[in-house]
C-alpha cells in the first residue's frame, strides 16, 4: 500500500482562546491532486501552515513523508515547494536574484522547467519586486515553489491575483505537474471551475473543521438535492423520518439542509446511493425526484 | 469630525505595545490617585508622572509616519475632506499629548507648593506651570512629527531627528535673544514658543492639504531599499554555471543573508547603508553644531553627537534584525535548516551588522572628538557601552518571536531603560558609573541568548509572518 504524502490525524491549532482548527483528519496519497475549499476565515491557510511546519499543532498530529511537519528534516523540506497566499519575496531584489539565491539555498534547480515558465507567464525578471503587479508577484512566487521540481507543491490561493488567460496557463502547468509519477498537489482556491477542472480529491474546511474529505466524483455523485411531493402534508419530524428510513441503506449520510411547505419538501444530503430510493418512496409515499448539484451548489450547501 | 476622532483615538490605540502601556499607564494613575486620596501626596506625584509618561510616549513618534500612511491609502483621497479629518486627529494627539502631562505635573507641583504654602491662593503660578510644560511639549511633539513626517519618507529621514536636534544649538548661538537654550519661563516667551509651534502646524496643513499623491512610510519595510531597481550583475558564484547549480558553502551563506535580512547579495549587503547614513548624518550633524557654536562652547554639543551615533549603532542593528524573525519563515522550507539552525544564522548575521556599524560608528565618533577636541576616551566609553547594549538589543530582538507579552514589555523596559543610562552618562561624561552598567548587563547577555534561542525552537511562523509595508505603522 503507497504511503500517503501528508496525513493529520485529529489535528487541532489554537492560538489563545481563538481555536482555528480542530479535530482533522485527512489524507493525501502520491499522485493526487488536492483543492482545499472554504469561506474566508474557514482555516485553510491555518491549515497549510500547520501541515509544512510553519506552526506546531496544538492536538493530534500531522506528517509529511511519514516525518513529523514540525520538525521536519532538511532533506524532507527539500522535496516540497510552497506558494503562500501574501508572497514573502524581498522587495529590493528582482525575480531573477530570488531565483539564484533560491537556487542557492536548494542546491538544485530545474533550470529548463523555470525558464520555460517564466517564458510562459512573461514574468520581467529583471525588474526588482517592488515594481512588480500582485498577479507579476504571485507568479514568481509560484515560479520559486515549482523551480525545484519538487514531489509534493502547496500553493495557497494560487490564482487568486491572475488574469483569466494566466490562470489557464498556470492551471494546465499543475495538469502538467500531477502527471508526473509520484507528485502531489495541494492547492486552496475560492475559484470552484479551477477545482473542477484540476483536483480530484476535495478538501471542504468549515470554521476549522474539514466537513468533506474525498474524491471529486465522489462528493459530484453523492451529495444530491432530493424533491418530495406527497400526497398528504409532510411532518415537521420529516428530518428524524428521512435519516432512520435510509440509515440502513446509507450509513454515511448526512442531511445538510431540508425545507418543508406541506407536502412538498426539498433536502439536500450526502453519500446519496441510488438503492435508497425505493425505499424513500415507499416509506414517505411520495414522489422523489433526484436532481445531481453543480460543485459550486454543493459548496453552498455546505455552509448553511 | 469623526474622522478627527477616530484619528485621534487611533493615534493612542494603534500599536498593540501601546495599549498595554495605556494599560499600565491607567493602573499607575488609578495606585497615583488612591495614593492621592489617602493624602501620600508624594507617592500619587510619582504614579501620576509614571501614568502620564508610559500614556502618551509613542503618540509623538508615530503620528507622522501613521498619518504619512494614512494618507497613502486611495480610499482616504476619496473621502471628502479626509485629509483634514487625519490632520485635525494628529493635531489633537499632539495636544492632547502635551496637555495631560502639563494637567498632572502642574496639579501635583501646586499640590506641593500648597502644602509649603508657598502658592497658596496663587492660581497664577499654577497656570503658568502649566502653560510652561503644555508650551514645552506641544512644541517638541510639533517639531518631532512634522521631522518624522518627512523622514519616514525616506530610509536616510531615520537622520532627521539628529539633524533637527543639531540645529537648536546653531540657532541657540546664532540668536541668542531667542533663549532657546533656557527653558522658556516667560510668558512672551511661552507666547512666541505657541505661536510658532501653531504656524508650523499652520505651514505643515498647506502642503499637506495641498500635496499631490502621498507615497506611504518607507519604514514599516523590511529592508533599504534601492529607487532604481533595474538589473543587478548575478552573483559570481553563478556566472558560467550551465546547470545553474551551486553548492559552495559561501554562496549559500550569501544567499541565506540576503534573504533572511532582505538585503542585496554581497559582502556589503544590507551594511552600506546604514554605515553610509550613520556616518554622513553624524558628520553632517557635527558640522552644523560645529558651524553654529563659539570657541570653547563645543565640548557638550560635541559629546552628545559623539553619543548618539554611537548608540545608533546598536539601534539599528536591531532594526536590521527584527526582520529575520518572519524572513527565517521562508528558509525554513528551503535552506534545510532546522529552527535552532536558523536561530544560529539569524545571530551570526546580527552580530556581523553590530560590528560593522560599531566599527563605523567608531570613526565616526573618534573623528568627531578629534575636531573638536573632546578627550578621545569619551567615543571609547560611548562606544563600549553601546557596543554592550547594542547586543543586549539584538537577543532582546532575537527573542521577540511570540508578539508582545507582559514578561517581555518589562524586560523591554528594563533593559531599555539601561541602554538610556549609558546614553546619558556618554553624554555627561560620568565614568564611574560605567562598570556597573556593564556589570548588569554582561551578565544577561547569555541568559538572553539562551531564553531567544529555547524560543526559536518552537517558534510559530504563523505569528511571525515577513513584515510587509506598513505593517508596522500602518495598521
Amino acid at each position: 500500500m503507497t504511503e500517503p504524502v501528508v496525513t493529520a490525524r485529529s489535528l487541532g491549532k489554537a492560538i489563545g482562546r481563538d481555536t482555528i482548527l480542530r479535530d482533522i483528519t485527512v489524507a493525501a496519497g502520491p499522485g493526487s491532486v488536492v483543492g482545499i475549499i472554504g469561506k474566508n476565515g474557514a482555516g485553510k491557510t491555518t491549515l497549510m501552515d500547520v501541515l509544512l511546519g510553519f506552526s506546531p499543532a496544538t492536538s493530534g498530529s500531522s506528517q509529511l513523508f511519514g516525518h513529523d511537519s514540525f520538525t521536519l528534516p532538511g532533506q524532507i523540506r527539500g522535496r516540497i515547494g510552497f506558494a503562500p497566499q501574501q508572497d514573502e519575496l524581498v522587495h529590493m531584489l528582482t525575480g531573477r536574484q530570488h531565483v539564484e539565491l533560491t537556487a542557492a539555498l536548494l542546491g538544485r534547480w530545474n533550470r529548463a522547467l523555470a525558464s520555460r515558465l517564466q517564458a510562459a507567464w512573461g514574468l520581467p525578471m529583471d525588474r526588482v519586486v517592488q515594481k512588480l503587479s500582485g498577479g507579476e508577484r504571485q507568479k514568481l512566487s509560484t515560479l520559486l515553489a515549482l523551480g525545484h521540481d519538487p514531489e509534493l507543491l502547496v500553493l495557497d490561493e494560487p490564482v487568486a491575483a491572475l488574469d483569466p488567460i494566466s490562470r489557464r496557463q498556470f492551471l494546465q502547468e499543475l495538469l502538467d505537474i500531477a502527471a508526473k509519477p509520484g507528485r502531489t498537489v495541494l492547492f486552496s482556491t475560492h475559484i470552484v471551475s479551477d477545482l473542477e477542472r484540476v483536483a480530484d480529491q476535495i478538501w471542504i474546511i468549515r470554521g476549522g473543521t474539514i466537513v468533506w474529505a474525498g474524491p471529486l466524483d465522489y462528493l459530484k455523485e453523492s451529495v444530491v438535492r432530493l424533491h418530495i411531493t406527497a400526497r398528504r402534508p409532510l411532518p415537521a419530524t420529516l428530518a428524524t423520518t428521512l435519516s432512520a428510513t435510509l440509515s440502513a441503506a446509507l450509513p454515511r449520510l448526512e442531511l445538510l439542509s431540508l425545507r418543508v411547505a406541506g407536502p412538498r419538501a426539498t433536502g439536500v444530503i450526502t453519500h446519496w446511493g441510488e438503492a435508497a430510493l425505493a425505499s424513500l418512496r415507499e416509506a414517505l409515499e411520495a414522489d422523489i425526484e433526484v436532481e445531481a448539484l453543480g460543485l459550486e451548489d454543493i459548496f453552498v450547501e455546505f455552509h448553511p | 469630525m469623526s474622522g478627527a476622532f477616530a484619528t485621534l483615538k487611533l493615534l493612542f490605540t494603534a500599536v498593540r505595545e501601546q495599549r498595554a502601556l495605556l494599560l499600565a499607564g491607567s493602573l499607575s494613575a488609578v495606585l497615583g490617585l488612591v495614593a492621592l486620596a489617602t493624602g501620600r501626596h508624594d507617592t500619587a506625584g510619582w504614579w501620576l508622572i509614571g501614568s502620564c509618561i508610559v500614556g502618551v510616549v509613542i503618540p509623538p513618534f508615530l503620528t507622522g509616519p501613521l498619518l504619512r500612511n494614512l494618507s497613502a491609502m486611495r480610499t482616504v483621497e476619496l473621502i471628502p475632506h479626509g485629509r483634514l479629518q487625519l490632520l485635525m486627529g494628529s493635531f489633537l494627539a499632539e495636544l492632547f499629548t502635551a496637555a495631560i502631562p502639563a494637567l498632572v505635573f502642574a496639579m501635583i507641583a501646586a499640590q506641593g507648593a500648597h502644602e509649603r504654602a508657598q502658592l497658596a491662593t496663587d492660581s497664577h503660578s499654577f497656570a503658568m506651570l502649566f502653560a510652561t510644560i503644555f508650551v514645552s511639549i506641544f512644541a517638541a511633539a510639533t517639531v518631532a512629527f512634522v521631522t518624522l513626517y518627512y523622514g519616514s519618507a525616506s530610509q536616510f529621514g531615520i537622520l532627521a531627528p539628529i539633524v533637527v536636534i543639531s540645529v537648536f544649538p546653531v540657532v541657540a548661538r546664532t540668536f541668542p535673544q531667542l533663549h532657546i537654550e533656557h527653558f522658556p519661563t516667560s510668558a512672551s516667551d511661552l507666547s512666541i514658543t505657541y505661536v510658532g509651534a501653531l504656524g508650523v502646524w499652520s505651514l505643515f496643513g498647506a502642503l499637506y492639504l495641498r500635496a499631490g499623491r502621498i507615497a506611504p512610510s518607507v519604514w514599516g519595510r523590511v529592508a533599504v531599499r534601492t529607487e532604481g531597481g533595474g538589473a543587478i550583475a548575478p552573483p559570481r558564484w553563478l556566472a558560467g554555471r550551465e546547470s545553474g547549480v551551486a553548492r559552495e558553502l559561501s554562496s549559500q551563506r550569501d544567499a541565506m543573508r540576503a534573504l533572511l535580512t532582505g538585503s542585496h547579495p554581497g559582502a556589503w549587503g544590507g551594511i552600506a547603508y546604514p554605515v553610509l547614513a550613520t556616518t554622513a548624518g553624524s558628520l553632517a550633524g557635527f558640522a552644523l553644531v560645529a558651524a553654529g557654536s563659539h570657541r570653547g562652547g563645543l565640548e557638550g554639543s560635541a559629546r552628545f553627537i559623539a553619543a548618539m551615533v554611537a548608540y545608533s549603532g546598536g539601534l539599528i542593528s536591531a532594526m536590521v534584525i527584527l526582520p529575520m524573525i518572519g524572513r527565517a519563515r521562508y528558509l525554513w522550507l528551503k535552506s534545510g535548516l532546522d529552527r535552532r539552525q536558523l536561530f544560529r544564522e539569524a545571530e551570526a548575521q546580527s552580530w556581523r551588522t553590530l560590528a560593522i556599524l560599531t566599527l563605523a560608528a567608531g570613526s565616526a565618533t573618534g573623528l568627531i572628538c578629534i575636531l573638536s577636541g573632546v578627550p578621545l576616551h569619551v567615543a571609547g566609553d560611548a562606544l563600549t557601552l553601546s557596543a554592550v547594549s547594542g547586543t543586549v538589543l539584538i537577543y532582546l530582538v532575537l527573542m521577540h518571536t511570540r508578539g508582545w507579552r507582559i514578561a517581555d514589555i518589562l524586560l523591554t523596559t528594563v533593559l531599555s531603560a539601561f541602554w538610556f543610562i549609558g546614553l546619558i552618562q556618554s553624554v555627561l561624561g560620568l565614568r564611574s558609573p560605567l562598570l556597573f552598567v556593564l556589570a548588569v548587563q554582561i551578565p544577561l547577555i547569555p541568559v538572553l541568548r539562551a531564553w531567544g534561542r529555547a524560543r526559536w525552537t518552537d517558534i510559530d511562523w504563523m505569528i511571525n509572518r515577513p513584515l510587509q509595508l506598513g505593517q508596522l505603522l500602518g495598521r
